[in-house]
Parts: C-alpha cells; sequence; structure tokens
C-alpha cells in the first residue's frame, strides 16, 4: 500500500513539472530527423527569438533555466529547439544527412513553422558558439535573410579556420607556461607535443577534436562567478534530467553526431559580405574556445551597414556570456531587439 | 562489454548450479504480472504479462516472461512494447528473492506531440504523430518478496531497477533507464478430475 501510495505521489510530481506544462511544444520533421521545440514566454509580443545552441550537438532543452532567458521570455517568446541528432532530437536520420545544408534546411523549417503557427510581427536569430555558424550560415541566402529581423551572434564560429587558429594558440601559450612552471608537465606536455604534430585543424580527425577540447577544458577557461548571482542556475541537476522531457539521448546523440559531422574548415567568410540585416556581435573578453578575434573578423566581413552592426565585447565573461554577466547581456540584446523589432 | 556479458552468464549459472531439486511444484507453472513501469523511474506507464516456470528449484527457477506494456515520458515520447525473455531467480532462507532479467521485443514509438513538416510545394503541414516499429532489449535486476508457497495470498511484491535499448534511434541504440514495480500472482494448479 505505501509502495503505491509513493508511485502515485511520484507520477503526479513528475506532472507537474513546469517542463511539462509552461509554453508550447511540438516537433519538426525532416529527413527522418524528429526535433523538439519549445515556444515560451511572451507570445502574446510578437517578437519571436530562436534560440540555436552549440555543439554541434548540445541542446536547448534546460537553457531556460538560466537567469538571462528567463528575463527575455518576460518580454518575448522564446523559441528553443534541439537540432538533428543533438540534445533529445529523435528520429532516426542516416548519418549523410550531417551537413550544413541539412542543419540549415531544418533550421529554415522551423522558421517556416513559427511563422504559420504564430504569424509573428518578428523573428530574430540568436546563436551561441555552433549556433551562431548556423546562424551566420543560414543568413547568407538572401530568401531565408528576409524572413529574419536581425542576428545575435555570441561567441560564434562563422571561420572555423581562424577560430581553430586563435584558440590553439591560446591553449599552446598556456600549456608552455604551465610545463615551464613544473605545473602538471606530463598532461600539458602532451598539449605542446600534439599541436606541435597537429598544426592544421582542417586535417583534424574526431579523436583529434576531442583531444584538443581536453586541453581546453583544462586551460582555465572562464566560469563565471557563482557569488555574484547566487540564484543563477548552475546546469542541469536531477529535476532537469527526471522531471523533463529530456532522454539519455542527450548524453549520446553528440558521440554519433560529432564523429560524423566535421566543422573544421569551414569558413564563411566569403558569403557573409551577402548578410545586411542588423546584427548584435556579442563576445566574452575571455573567452578561449572562440576568442574575441572572431568578433573582429565578423565585424570585417559582414555586410550590414555600420549602423545595423554592434560589437559589444563582454568584460569579466568567457564562452557563455548569457551565463557569466547576465545582467550586460540582457540590456544589449533588449537594446537591439527594441530597434529592430 | 566482454565483462558484462561475462557476469550476467555467470548470474544465470549460478541460478541453474543453485539446483533444482524438488519438482513438486504445489501451484501451476503460469503466474501473472502487473505492474508499475517508469521509464527514467518517472514517467509513467505500466506492463501486464505472463511467466512461465520452465525449472525450478529449491533456490532457483527459471521462466520465460512474455508482457506487453505503455509508457509515456510527456513531451518526448510514448511506447508500446511486446517483449519476452528469461528470468533468472533466485530465493534466500527467508521470503525474499532477486532477480536477473534478459529480454528482448517490438516497440512502437511516436513523439509526444504535434508534427510539423513541409509538403513539397513548401507549404507547412501539421499531423499527429505515427507509431514506428522499434527493436528492444532489456536488461535489469530486481528484488522481491514471496509470501510463499503456503500462503493463502500467492502474491509477489517485486521491484526492478533496469536498461532497455531502443533501436533504431539515430541511427544507434538509445539506453533508457527504467523502474518496474509490481506483482506477480502464481496462479493454482488445475486438477485433473
Amino acid at each position: 500500500m505505501k509502495l503505491g501510495t509513493a508511485v502515485i505521489l511520484l507520477i503526479l510530481l513528475s506532472s507537474c513539472s513546469f517542463y511539462f506544462t509552461d509554453g508550447d511544444y511540438f516537433f519538426i520533421s525532416r529527413e527522418d530527423a524528429v526535433l523538439p521545440v519549445w515556444v515560451k514566454g511572451n507570445t502574446e509580443s510578437g517578437v519571436f527569438i530562436i534560440f540555436n545552441h552549440g555543439g554541434p550537438g548540445e541542446t536547448a532543452s534546460y537553457v531556460t533555466n538560466f537567469k538571462a532567458m528567463q528575463a527575455l521570455e518576460e518580454d518575448y517568446a522564446l523559441v528553443y529547439w534541439d537540432q538533428r541528432c543533438s540534445g533529445i532530437s529523435q528520429g532516426n536520420p542516416s548519418t549523410d544527412s550531417f551537413t550544413l545544408e541539412d542543419f540549415i534546411a531544418d533550421l529554415d523549417l522551423l522558421v517556416d513553422t513559427i511563422e504559420y503557427q504564430y504569424s509573428p510581427n518578428s523573428i530574430f536569430l540568436y546563436g551561441v558558439s555552433w549556433g551562431g555558424t548556423l546562424g551566420t550560415a543560414y543568413l547568407t541566402d538572401s530568401i531565408r535573410q528576409q524572413k529574419i529581423s536581425g542576428f545575435i551572434e555570441e561567441g560564434g564560429g562563422h571561420n572555423m579556420v581562424l577560430l581553430m587558429e586563435l584558440s590553439s594558440g591560446i591553449i599552446q601559450d598556456h600549456a608552455e607556461a604551465m610545463v615551464a612552471e613544473g605545473n602538471e608537465t606530463d598532461f600539458w606536455q602532451d598539449a605542446v607535443d600534439f599541436f606541435a604534430a597537429h598544426p592544421d585543424s582542417t586535417e583534424w580527425t574526431a579523436e583529434d577534436y576531442y583531444e584538443y577540447a581536453s586541453y581546453l577544458r583544462n586551460a582555465d577557461p572562464y566560469t563565471y562567478e557563482t557569488d555574484e548571482y547566487p540564484d543563477e542556475y548552475a546546469g542541469p541537476g536531477g529535476s532537469d534530467i527526471f522531471l523533463s522531457p529530456i532522454s539519455f539521448a542527450l548524453f549520446f546523440n553528440p558521440g554519433k553526431l560529432v564523429p560524423n559531422f566535421n566543422i573544421l574548415s569551414l569558413n564563411l567568410n566569403p558569403d557573409m559580405g551577402f548578410i545586411t540585416l542588423p546584427v548584435l556581435l556579442l563576445w566574452g573578453e575571455y573567452d578561449i574556445n572562440s576568442p574575441a578575434g572572431l568578433a573582429d573578423n565578423a565585424e570585417s566581413f559582414l555586410g550590414t551597414p555600420p549602423a545595423d552592426l554592434r560589437k559589444v565585447i563582454i568584460p569579466n565573461a568567457g564562452h557563455n556570456t548569457f551565463i557569466d554577466q547576465p545582467d550586460t547581456f540582457i540590456s544589449e540584446v533588449e537594446t537591439f531587439i527594441e530597434a529592430n523589432k | 562489454m566482454k565483462r558484462i556479458c561475462s557476469l550476467i552468464l555467470f548470474l544465470l549459472l549460478f541460478c541453474f548450479a543453485s539446483g533444482w531439486a524438488d519438482e513438486n511444484i504445489p501451484e501451476s507453472r503460469l503466474s501473472l504480472t502487473a505492474s508499475y513501469f517508469g521509464e527514467m523511474v518517472l514517467h509513467p506507464g505500466f506492463k501486464a504479462g505472463i511467466e512461465y516456470r520452465i525449472m525450478e528449484g529449491k533456490k532457483a527457477s527459471l521462466s520465460v516472461p512474455l508482457a506487453a506494456g505503455w509508457y509515456r515520458h510527456i513531451r518526448n515520447h510514448q511506447m508500446l512494447s511486446v517483449e519476452s525473455g528469461l528470468v533468472g531467480r533466485l530465493s534466500s532462507k527467508g521470503p525474499f528473492f532477486s532477480d536477473l532479467l534478459l529480454g528482448a521485443g517490438y516497440g512502437l514509438k511516436k513523439p509526444d506531440g504535434s508534427i510539423y513538416f513541409e509538403d513539397e510545394e513548401g507549404s507547412i503541414l501539421t499531423e499527429s504523430a505515427s507509431w514506428t516499429s522499434r527493436f528492444l532489449v532489456t536488461a535489469a535486476l530486481g528484488a522481491g518478496f514471496d509470501f510463499g508457497k503456503n500462503a493463502r495470498v500467492k502474491l509477489s511484491p517485486f521491484l526492478r531497477l533496469g536498461f532497455f535499448g531502443e533501436y533504431p534511434y539515430n541511427t544507434y541504440m538509445l539506453l533508457h533507464p527504467f523502474l518496474e514495480s509490481g506483482i506477480r500472482v502464481r496462479l493454482p494448479k488445475a486438477h485433473k478430475r
């Protein structure tokens, strides 16, 4: 009897989670991929912001918990979606469909679906890291660009060759300094040797990328101080995983996608001149994943008139400015959207 | 992987090696099962089925289960399933038992929500999600309480924790943890007239 009561309580508890009640939840599907979409926030505003997650392979499923997103949801509708073979996306798409063209076509289907479902006044694209790369690639087509009112690129990788060169350089300097100080010498000597043996990131395999990523994680990347924002969300916990749409695909999808989707030689610079809509570039001062030099690069190649282009290097922030400095982030994004909606 | 397979084989062999001496089974070899089935523990569903004991001794038994079930992972998917396999069960001196379930089956799955797609002319259409076939494999460890062969109520509450694999999922097999909690009812042996 006690067991039955406990089970009923657990079921009731699970059905009460905001993950199951808030906003509109549906799926878009093409090329055998079934991608979850969560529209959350102020849909009455008529302003919809599509959040492109990073990776490739990460998720937007719990990003709503961050302070910056909750603030934006009060004024606008946020559209969280997981890309193919990323996050908790479903279906059974062939690995042959893990191409930039397919990711762009998925995003275009999402934009058209939002237009069909809500008839919004304006749609903004907001891309973080790889999501910024995807957003840039999407907007290089003039027909697709007409559907969007403005683009926010945060720590993006629109020129992966330059990104890897800058990022690897910072990590190499860190590794050499650590070796010179005699600090974790074996690990950092391996890093020095790795970069010496693999100078051209366009020829890296998935295993090479994973090795680089391990050095990146250990190279003292900037992380936000929880003391400054004591109520800030610290990342997914038990309730996010067990009381939400999240499945274990969150852990397995990237492992399938990344070895079959190499973006390390992707350079969108030649086509960025076709992008003329308003753009906000947000970069963290201490971003060693996508260093701030990428913001300068975007500024140089975008076709957006200077009056519609704003570049902000946010102090005391790393790769995710919306987590590291939410107040600055919110202020910049809201100013940009109000000016261009 | 080899170690896991070896462990499973060892547990099954241990079940057998524990000795089937007593073939004097007072009740039928057939049991009915009914359970709460929680994918990722909390996403609710149910299972119902039968178990047929193919071997039984004083401390161990081996059964073939057949169960059908359904669960809903809200805003993710729903799954219908039919599964069979083997259950090796070890009894302690007291009323407690532990078991190992290895199974395989067929699933029908659909996303839990409407689906939007584009037709050939580029128009957006929407439809309810349709069921698609899945191959399922299951491995679980369980424990339970047996009221005994002479008890008036031949019920055995049980609890299982395990994983089932769903294939294909983005061209690989996705693992789902689950908790199953229910009862097994041993049916009385039919009397010959």
